[in-house]
């Protein structure tokens, strides 16, 4: 249950939830059936994933913390935002993490992560160049899936 | 009839105006009788540091006028941590907390609104 992985973090003391635990996620999802959300939430990350690093890494927390309580997440990659996607990253060079697990993990707990094509293209960028699993999108689209979401925030 | 609003703040004082504005709007739904939240997350978490008294305005202030106005403040510890950022530097009565103490507040709301940049 959400209850075995919602641990409340007691002030100073070693945060059990501040980082949401994946491995646990994946384990109870496959132990479910199909299931309907009744709500859902729309992260927007228009932050370059590198440089903004801790930008992405809490906008990815945010949605696997809201698959974790049973609720479905969309990411919007828009603007600098959409190299959050692009395959073949390799901060290693900078001595940062690779984002890329944690767009997986997103993925496989049953997250849609979308670009917006109009940011993709002025970057030079296009399907080809992002992850298995992310969809492009039309303007007119984004708008309709900001409409669709119970909240959103942005980073 | 009263609703929600919760406010995700990203961004730290000084710098920029997201942390005073956040705080501002907070105290604004308040007087109009709304429920608030205000949830400091990533560089949000350094605005509950400016905990003494200064000689001109800042976000310290208007956060202890928050929560006295009965304004609901929460920060991030996992982003407080990293920025060591701890609950003796930081204003009295708002608590370290997870992530899903936000996803709560979000689902609560009628309304979600960010201050970012």
């Amino acid at each position: 249950m959400a209850e075995d992985i919602k641990q409340p973090a007691e002030t100073d003391e070693e945060c059990a939830d501040c980082v949401v635990d994946v491995a646990a996620l994946k384990a109870r999802r496959e132990a479910q059936g199909e299931r309907e959300n009744t709500w859902s939430a729309l992260i927007m990350l228009t932050r370059g994933t590198y440089g903004h690093w801790d930008d992405a890494f809490s906008a990815v927390q945010v949605g696997n913390a809201v698959l974790a309580v049973e609720e479905a997440a969309t990411m919007l990659l828009v603007g600098d935002g959409v190299y959050f996607a692009v395959k073949g990253q390799d901060p290693s060079g900078i001595g940062l993490a690779n984002n890329t697990n944690y767009i997986l993990d997103f993925l496989d707990l049953g997250g849609r992560m979308l670009v917006l094509g109009t940011s993709l293209e002025k970057r030079g960028l296009s399907l080809d160049d992002l992850l298995e699993g992310v969809d492009v999108i039309t303007p007119a689209r984004m708008a309709s899936e900001v409409a669709q979401h119970n909240a959103s925030v942005t980073f | 009839m009263d609703k929600t609003l919760t406010i995700l703040l990203n961004r730290g004082p000084f710098v920029s105006e997201y942390a005073d504005l956040a705080v501002k709007m907070a105290l604004k739904a308040r007087e109009k009788g709304h429920n608030v939240n205000l949830y400091c997350y990533v560089d949000g978490v350094w605005a509950p540091h400016v905990k003494a008294e200064k000689p001109y305005e800042n976000v310290g202030r208007l956060l202890r006028e928050a929560l006295d106005k009965g304004v609901n403040v929460k920060m991030c510890a996992r982003c407080a941590d990293a920025r060591d950022v701890s609950s003796q530097d930081t204003i009295e009565g708002i608590p370290q907390v997870g992530l899903f103490d936000f996803i709560d507040w979000m689902k609560e709301s009628d309304k979600v609104v960010t201050f970012t940049g």
